[in-house]
């Protein structure tokens, strides 16, 4: 039993080592570059991590070198870490212990016209992406554009693609006319990796109930973020987590809630830039945000990201007990700590497999 | 070697308008006395390729064979007839544009990063000519009425984002320090800017295409919207500054195709004291089986009495200056990075009957006596219109 657990009710603790425990975001800055970082995921029970590792914006070449770098800087590590893509690495990864490092997608712009590039993606351990980041590109809008634009021509034959290749399409960032049509589209359920309700913190990024409607309808999880911003509490404490994992729960069940917390460590803006240029070990460092204002406050009230605590692994254990507190089953609280993103995987690799669709 | 405008065959016989002596005089004066700006010109006309010798056609053939993509064997056509001009073995491109009156045309300049070959290719070229004796680049209006006094032709810089204008604004000031005075939003699609007229939603600028339509007013780059859909099109109509312009396109409410503008938008163009451009292109026009040099005209007398005549212009965009085999290729519904879909029925065989190549440009200054326009509005539509856009973002 590792220390974060037992010094928690057993009963808690079992529920967590008996379980999934998926955090379906993490984006992977060098800063984060820090084995210990990784430790207290893993000692607060995850046994998955879905991370982005990639530069920004981001390119095909610099989301290999991105991935290449940590898998060596991680491999002192491989006693208690692993990367794995596959349910079969992932479960094998939990059978031995181990933390399974995944990855993800934040835009869909480093393909960039290029259907066969989506293939590749999923051939370097990318199982989600998003279809866009806060701005529109040539397959959707993203969250922080006031027009709405639905898919492209262009996006509707990448979600084909993607359905055909088994990698899912991911919608957090994503304009809220374009998640809506490519809930509708696509074949596979469809997921919000890292995304609050909008009816509990006003902010761009998160989600308005038909979204969260549609995409719960369709077989497809919305992954809690812990970052204070879109909680709507600078704290980002556990009870505030809760409540939006409770609002979730109540408004379409528990089969469509996981967690997807993003960011562990907010850093100062000034220093995003450098960082993320870094991640791509690039001397051309590039604008970020980018030109196109990709973070507008329209309603003026908008918490900073970087003004915000994060919600951290450490506090799992007590997130955990609430929801144990309040009533929810033992399977209800397991499928939420990584079972329903799960299922998602499962209906992926069977499409990938099987070329079907899932039955209705 | 000066070639005067005077020169400038008389108008062209092939098309029968039924105008009086008296009639035909006045065409003439008119648009040998105009300033004549098409604001989407492309060149000669492909069937300029037919009036070479077979020997070079063959060494056309070959150049294109050779190209590796059929981007550059576009590129290679385009400057073929330049080419032959720069070597001294065929002047006839110089000799057409001298027959068509033309006063100024169009060249590309792409909006790029520096990285992209194709791009860095076209500007190569472009800059290859730029010492031929009977052409010159212009960026003024003055430099467009000085080139009417020299008997040369001018060309103004337009850009068609067929590549998405990159999101970095100083891509803009380097295409501008380059000569580019006029920059389209969007091609056919949707990118990060706006979105396109093909495509199937419809939707404002995005955040940066806004940047963008701010950072042209502030430099005095002109915003055209001629490929971009209705809400795009009004948008940059709404948040502009300074006068829009769609320098090729047509009227919905004459005939409806995706690259056509509604009364709505034309209205918003014109309200920004911009100009609408007419299409010689003729799936945009009609799908009357046997389209005309009519059919165009009908559109400029659609948004002349919609808007008033201050703010239509001539775009003819048609034909292209290439094969017509390559041409085939090149806008096929299955070239999806273009947007053109099989329903927008771009056919490149197909050409207004009256309107074959640039030297059918008198055309439309007889077709327009015919259809009773004063003089003065005359001189608008052929190239007043367009120096007072010019005048007024770019000087």
């Amino acid at each position: 039993m590792n220390p974060e657990t037992s010094q928690v009710d057993p009963a808690i603790a079992g529920i967590i080592d008996g379980a999934d425990v998926w955090d379906m975001t993490l984006p992977w800055l060098p800063i984060y570059w820090d084995m210990n970082v990784l430790a207290s995921y893993r000692a607060a029970g995850y046994t998955f991590v879905s991370a982005t590792l990639q530069d920004w914006p981001p390119t095909l070449a610099g989301t290999e070198r991105c991935i290449t770098r940590f898998k060596a800087a991680a491999a002192p590590a491989s006693d208690w870490l692993m990367f794995g893509s596959s349910l079969e690495q992932i479960d094998a990864g939990r059978r031995q212990g181990k933390l399974v490092v995944g990855l993800n997608s934040q835009e869909t712009r480093l393909i960039g016209e290029d259907l066969s590039h989506i293939e590749g993606l999923y051939a370097l351990g990318v199982r989600h992406m998003l279809l866009a980041y806060n701005v529109r590109n040539l397959v959707a809008d993203g969250c922080a554009e006031s027009a709405n634009a639905g898919l492209s021509n262009f996006g509707r034959q990448v979600i084909r693609e993607m359905n055909r290749v088994g990698m899912i399409v991911d919608c957090a960032h994503t304009g809220r006319q374009s998640s809506l049509e490519a809930i509708e589209l696509s074949t596979a359920p469809v997921i919000f990796s890292h995304a609050n309700p909008h009816t509990l913190c006003d902010h761009i990024r998160n989600l308005h109930d038909d979204q969260i409607r549609a995409c719960a309808k369709r077989g497809g999880v919305i992954g809690v973020v812990g970052v204070g911003a879109y909680l709507g509490d600078e704290q980002a404490r556990t009870e505030t987590v809760f409540k939006h994992i409770d609002y979730l729960c109540q408004t379409v069940g528990p089969q469509a809630v996981g967690l997807g917390t993003d960011y562990v460590k907010i850093l100062p803006a000034s220093r995003y830039e450098r960082e993320w240029a870094a991640a791509a070990n690039d001397a051309d460092t590039r604008s970020w945000p980018e030109a196109g204002n990709a973070w507008p406050d329209p309603p003026g009230k908008q918490l900073a990201v970087e003004s915000t605590r994060c919600f951290a692994p450490s506090q799992l254990p007590e997130l955990v007990s609430m929801m144990h507190a309040r009533g929810y089953s033992k399977t209800n609280i397991r499928d939420i700590l990584g079972g329903n993103f799960r299922r998602v995987y499962t209906v992926a690799e069977r499409m990938r497999a099987t070329g079907e669709s899932p039955a209705a | 070697m000066i070639y005067l405008p005077e020169h400038a065959a008389p108008p062209s016989a092939g098309f029968d308008f039924g105008l009086s002596p008296h009639q035909e005089e006045r065409a003439t004066r008119l648009h040998r006395e105009s300033i004549v700006i098409d604001l989407l010109s492309q060149h000669a006309g492909n069937t300029i390729f037919d009036h070479y010798p077979d020997a070079l056609k063959q060494e056309l053939c070959a150049a294109l064979a050779d190209a590796k993509s059929p981007m550059e064997a576009y590129l290679r056509a385009v400057y073929w007839p330049y080419e032959l001009s720069r070597e001294g073995r065929s002047d006839l491109i110089a000799d057409w544009f001298r027959q068509s009156g033309l006063t100024c045309g169009t060249y590309g300049i792409g909006v790029h990063d520096g990285t992209d070959a194709l791009e860095n290719q076209w500007e190569a070229a472009t800059q290859r000519y730029a010492d031929l004796p009977w052409l010159r680049y212009v960026t003024t209006t003055r430099e467009i009425r000085e080139a009417k006094r020299d008997g040369v032709i001018a060309f103004y810089a337009h850009c068609q984002p067929t590549t998405p204008i990159p999101r970095d604004l100083k891509c803009i000031d380097t295409a501008y320090a380059k000569g580019l005075r006029s920059l389209m939003l969007t091609y056919n699609s949707m990118d990060h800017v706006g979105v396109g007229c093909t495509e199937r939603v419809d939707a404002g600028l995005s955040n940066y295409g806004l940047d963008v339509v701010r950072h042209c007013n502030s430099i005095g780059m002109i915003v055209d919207v001629s490929h971009c859909g209705h809400l795009t099109t009004m948008d940059a109509c709404r948040h502009s500054s300074r006068p829009v312009t769609a320098n090729h396109t047509a009227a919905t409410g004459v005939f409806g195709h995706a690259r056509g503008k509604s009364d709505e938008a034309l209205r918003a163009i014109a309200a920004t004291g911009g100009l609408i451009g007419v299409v010689a292109v003729p799936a945009f026009l009609t799908d009357d089986p046997e389209p005309s040099i009519e059919h165009m005209l009908n559109h400029i007398d659609y948004v002349a009495n919609l808007v008033g005549w201050q703010h239509v212009a001539i775009g003819t965009d048609w034909p292209l200056q290439a094969p017509t085999p390559l041409l085939r290729t090149l806008l096929s519904p299955d070239n999806k990075a273009l947007g053109f879909r099989k329903q927008d029925r771009l056919d490149v065989t197909q050409r207004l009957t009256g309107f074959d190549d640039c030297r059918d440009l008198p055309n439309i200054t007889r077709g327009l006596v015919k259809r009773g326009y004063a003089d003065e509005a005359i001189r608008g539509i052929l190239g007043e219109n367009a120096l007072r856009v010019i005048m007024g973002v770019c000087g």
